[in-house]
């Protein structure tokens, strides 16, 4: 039977959201947690999960469309349904965020917009017990994403622990019985450090990981940095050169811009580097887009914008997810070398130490100084064997070292 | 270890605590000259004689008076209501006077006074005498509430209300008199304010106490058969209530269904059900289930009767509700 996807609360005081984008179209097969859509809600860009599996059979809600929580933003059934009755049956569709400003506030007040089926949404809670609110909340699980099994589709134990089965696709872990842990207090939860949890453990448990360093000087880097930077008043930051590096090594290497996507090797077209940002409520990573056709000087108004919008919030979920290759550097903290767990959906992340004055034996046999920087690739062997993963590095090191 | 009926069991606790403390008397009406109208009393006025086993008028409100006022003069008088439903006339002396008077003397009176005899529907009884009256003294602080469910059970508690020094409620049960259990030849008894574990079960608990321990058990027995494994609580003592015992189930089980032979508004079960709905709110996995009397006074007709009554098909009734989702894994 078609059922009406209808805006969930993503957020405790959402009232309204605005779908910033639909990440499926019509005709698509949705499984019941997959992320359907992007919504700006009044804190942040959010993931919306679907709360039920079938097919997509209409979009009512296009993206740029502004949708109250309870209303109806899509259907979802089997292929070839009748949509007549859900139509219908559902509260007035979305309005375009052109219309809602000029709407007269009489009209509204005429015409009020029942909620239909208030059974289906209890203001921004779904129906469950409060074991499996419980049960959820320390797992770090969303309970929208779960469907519920109990009389009137209330979420139970029972359908908590078969979500958590799902989205580990681990062995179910007892909860922690957190009475047994030395004395403190659990904190609130950000959306980030949830998606963060969930998408490096996962990341940790499914791809077979494996590390290679590579010490590299970078004078000659400097050196030209220092030179562009000479007649100019916005400076090109080191991660700038170093994003523009990486990118032209993997136009070099492509192998290495490739997925592990459902038992089968993907192909990335364009090179989206991401960059590691640590915020205040979490690690986000921004990405540079076609980095592989951009200069050094794009790059890095890239950069400054993309940080600029994670510190005040305004990053939107297309901005920092779906990068090709990530790049993390704490050399700022004086980090030497450090391995970093890969950002998926790339397959490498490239971690990045402080750049050090050491003592280093040239070809003429002098011990001279040189500003070396540790790199430490980390790989997805699924993906990228050994020497592949060695002569990208190797290849990375010549760039780095001879910049043109 | 002997096999005792129910009756046999209290007349027992009765005559250790007559043979330990000459203050303990019994009174009511028809407890000597007619060995008692449920036989409890039997062969305890030739043992005894007449001052210590006193038949009375039927004056429920006056003889109830003397015994409190006895207890204050420092006897320790049992009261045998020949039904709880009778006691209703004396509701005023139990409420007002027994209930009170310690508190209202700032501690100088004690009433150590048992009240006894059967509560709760028999059979064929009529709206008047079909009255289970728990809840309603249960609901009176001042007041102790014992109800046990078994011989082992009813003479370890009478011998404990015995001793108490305050008043206290005991109500058995008219069809329960008969019934047979083991209970210890070596004196023993049981605190208040403990439930027992009458069968142990991972999946629902079910609360009672009284009589309908035994339709609880029987429907655990029957539930067992559809793969349900219910744990039987009986709480014995009312009041005081034994939350923890209800509470360290409810974590383990995160279901439960309560059956209570009162009416349901304002009854000791929605009570409990309010106490493990605050205090167990994050180990509830369905919501509560009660099984009362129905909402009605009791028909005679016998069909309606038993449509009034808690039975076991409607407590597999509410456990198969509150697993409802859960038992499709």
């Amino acid at each position: 039977m078609a059922k009406p996807l209808l805006m969930l609360a993503l957020s405790p005081t959402m009232q309204q959201g605005l779908i910033a984008k639909w990440l499926v179209s019509e005709g698509d097969t949705i499984k019941s947690g997959d992320v359907i859509m992007a919504v700006e809600t009044d804190k942040a860009t959010m993931e919306y999960e679907s709360p039920q599996s079938g097919t997509l059979l209409k979009i009512v809600a296009a993206a740029g469309s502004r949708a109250s929580v309870g209303q109806l933003v899509g259907i979802i059934g089997t292929a070839g349904e009748d949509l007549t009755a859900v139509l219908k049956e559902a509260t007035t569709p979305a309005a375009p965020v052109a219309a809602t400003t000029s709407a007269p506030v009489l009209a509204k007040a005429k015409n009020p917009t029942p909620l239909k089926r208030p059974n289906l949404i209890f203001s921004n809670r779904k129906p469950a017990s409060p074991l499996a609110r419980k049960l959820a909340r320390d797992a770090g699980l969303n309970l929208l994403a779960v469907q519920g099994s109990g009389p009137n589709g209330r979420i139970v134990k029972h359908d908590v622990e078969v979500a958590m089965l799902q989205a580990s696709g681990r062995k179910l872990q007892p909860t922690l019985d957190l009475t047994t842990l030395p004395k403190g207090h659990t904190l609130p939860l950000s959306e980030k450090r949830r998606i963060t949890a969930e998408r490096l453990s996962q990341s940790m448990y499914t791809a077979p990981h494996y590390y290679l360093t590579m010490a590299v000087e970078i004078d000659n880097l400097l050196a030209t940095r220092a030179k562009l930077n000479q007649d100019r008043t916005d400076k090109l930051s080191l991660n700038a050169f170093i994003l523009k590096v990486v990118a032209d090594a993997l136009t070099e290497h492509p192998t290495i811009n490739r997925t592990w996507a459902n038992d089968q090797l993907y192909q990335f077209d364009t090179i989206d580097i991401a960059f590691a940002v640590a915020l205040e409520d979490g690690l986000i990573t921004p990405v540079v887009r076609d980095a592989g056709s951009k200069s050094i000087a794009q790059i890095d108004q890239d950069i400054r914008t993309l940080v600029e919008k994670s510190r005040n919030k305004t990053i939107t979920l297309p901005e920092f997810t779906n990068s090709t290759f990530t790049i993390s550097n704490l050399g700022s903290f004086d980090i030497e070398e450090f391995t970093a767990i890969i950002n998926p959906p790339g397959s490498a992340i490239l971690a990045i130490g402080k750049a050090t004055p050491t003592p280093v034996v040239d070809k003429d046999n002098q011990i001279i100084i040189r500003q070396l920087l540790k790199l430490t690739l980390s790989c997805d062997h699924r993906v990228i064997d050994g020497a592949v993963g060695a002569a990208f590095l190797k290849a990375l090191k010549n760039l780095l070292e001879y910049p043109q | 270890m002997s096999l005792l009926t129910f009756r046999e069991a209290l007349r027992n606790a009765l005559i250790e605590e007559m043979d330990r403390d000459p203050t303990v008397l019994l009174m009511g009406e028809e407890v000597a000259e007619y060995q008692g109208a449920y036989k409890v009393s039997q062969g305890l006025l030739e043992k005894y004689g007449p001052k210590r086993i006193i038949d009375t008028p039927i004056t429920e409100a006056a003889f109830t008076g003397i015994a409190i006022g006895a207890a204050m003069a420092g006897l320790h008088p049992i009261v045998e209501w020949m039904t709880f439903n009778f006691g209703i006339l004396a509701l005023d002396q139990v409420i007002n006077n027994a209930a009170k008077m310690r508190y209202m003397s700032g501690g100088q009176t004690s009433i150590p006074i048992v009240i006894r005899g059967p509560n709760g529907p028999a059979e064929f009884l009529g709206s008047q005498h079909s009255q289970n009256l728990a809840s309603i003294l249960t609901h009176i602080p001042g007041l102790k509430v014992i109800c046990p469910a078994t011989p082992y059970d009813a003479k370890g508690l009478l011998k404990t209300a015995i001793r108490d020094g305050n008043p206290v409620m005991f109500m058995e049960s008219e069809l329960m008199y008969q019934l047979q259990g083991e209970v210890p030849d070596k004196e023993y008894l049981i605190p208040f304010g403990k439930a027992d574990i009458k069968r142990a079960g991972q999946d629902v608990t079910l609360l009672a106490y009284g009589r309908e321990l035994h339709t609880a058990l029987a429907a655990a027995e029957q539930l067992a058969t559809q793969g349900i494994d219910a744990e039987v609580i009986d709480l014995r003592s009312l009041r005081p209530l034994d939350s923890e015992t209800i509470f360290a189930s409810v974590a383990k089980t995160n279901h439960l269904v309560i059956v209570d032979e009162s009416w349901p508004i304002a009854s000791l079960g929605s009570y409990i059900a309010h106490l493990v709905a605050h205090d167990c709110f994050d180990l509830l996995d369905a919501p509560i289930e009660l099984v009362q009397m129905e909402d009605v006074p009791m028909p005679y007709n016998h069909a309606l009767e038993l449509a009034v009554l808690p039975s076991m098909d409607k407590i597999i009734t509410a456990v198969q509700l509150s697993l409802s989702s859960t038992q499709q894994a």
